[in-house]
């Protein structure tokens, strides 16, 4: 989660002078949060699920991975960033091997 | 069909809730509109002394509301426009005293004796504006440039949005075209952005904002003032008129020119 907060928070605050700049970008970012309504622990379970089912098909390289949330135009993101190493073999039989 | 019932929140209070109620109920009632603006406010009423017209109270909307006058009773006529009525808020009971189906009640009988029903709804988003935007067509978002009122806002757009009354309009209040220039104040631009819903107003810091609530005569009915002309148009744009936003401030020094020159001046065209 930290890797989450910072991101928005932090890369953006570089350059533009003046504080308006300031204040819409944390705008942006209490927004996304607020808007998204969930509680750390329930991101963080989020994201367990997510890189689950990424993992039933690639080797995910998991302490690599970046969750954040972001503003892009009209719209409120959940971005993730997965590595992965190689292909697992036998995707079809995924079904099965996990229950 | 009948009447239109607007309310006017904003989530933060302090952001200039009752000001705008008061203001664009004024111009409507100048555009020859037959208006009637609750006070939602149970408690801490205020719509009264900023119409000038709290000494004129004898009934309330709480009176109204258990029975104890009839409609017509409460509903105070202002001194100039005839067309123009208030019903006020109890100052001595809470926000319990009234209900989502009291509010529609009222409404459902303005609706076919006037043009607009504006309702002022007290800040927060517990029971009192659960109450103001129970009977509303359509709903006025008040924010100021700053950012816990813009994030208050948009809680307020998520809310409108969950009770079916989204997405709302938005009224940009207490702008300040000096401080947006220089980068220290979010543009209507800005905020818009940020919500992402439809502007109806952009209203700009003046110095004939706060004497006129002193004298209890609002601000729209000062030919001088730029917020009065911003609340005029306000009224007209509710009404359906398509007004274009006009700059915020007057031409003027050559040296502010340039400055807007180098820091965005496009948004100018769009405010006001």
């Amino acid at each position: 989660m930290a890797g989450l907060l910072e991101r928005i928070g932090l890369l953006k605050r570089a350059g533009r002078g003046g504080s308006a700049a300031s204040a819409k970008e944390r705008l942006h970012f209490v927004l996304l949060h607020d808007r998204i309504d969930l509680s750390p622990e329930e991101l963080d379970r989020m994201k367990e699920e997510i890189l689950e089912v990424i993992s039933r098909y690639v080797a995910v390289e998991s302490d690599r991975v970046d969750f954040a949330l972001e503003h892009r135009r009209r719209d409120n993101l959940i971005v993730a960033e997965v590595p992965f190493s190689k292909p697992k073999t036998g995707t079809q039989q995924v079904g099965r091997e996990t229950g | 069909m009948g009447g239109k019932i607007v309310t006017i929140t904003s989530g933060k209070g302090g952001v200039g809730k009752t000001t705008a109620t008061a203001n664009i109920g004024v111009a409507l009632a100048q555009l020859g509109k037959r208006v009637v603006l609750i006070d939602a406010d149970i408690g801490l009423r205020n719509l009264d002394v900023v119409m000038g017209l709290e000494n004129r109270i004898v009934y309330n909307l709480v009176d109204v509301a258990e029975g104890r006058c009839k409609l017509r009773q409460a509903m105070i006529k202002h001194k100039l426009l005839p067309d123009l009525h208030l019903i006020p808020a109890s100052q001595t009971r809470d926000k319990s005293a009234v209900s989502q189906s009291d509010m529609i009640q009222v409404s459902d009988w303005l609706r076919p004796e006037v043009d607009y029903v504006l309702i002022d709804s007290p800040a927060g988003i517990e029971r009192g504006f659960r109450n103001a935007i129970a009977p509303a067509d359509e709903v006025l978002i008040v924010t100021n440039p700053e950012v816990s009122a813009v994030r208050d806002a948009d809680r307020i757009i998520g809310l409108l949005e969950a009770a079916g009354k989204g997405p709302g309009k938005l009224v940009l209040n207490r702008i300040r075209q000096d401080m947006v220039s220089k980068g220290e104040m979010l543009s209507a631009d800005d905020v818009t952005d940020i919500l992402a819903i439809k502007m109806i107003g952009i209203v700009p810091e003046d110095q004939f904002v706060v004497p006129a609530s002193n004298k209890g005569v609002p601000v729209v009915l000062n030919e001088e003032s730029r917020a009065g002309l911003a609340y005029h148009n306000i009224a007209r744009r509710l009404n359906g008129e398509n007004v274009p936003f006009l700059p915020l401030e007057e031409e003027d020094g050559f040296l502010r020119r340039l400055t807007r020159l180098f820091s965005g001046g496009n948004q100018l065209l769009k405010q006001g």
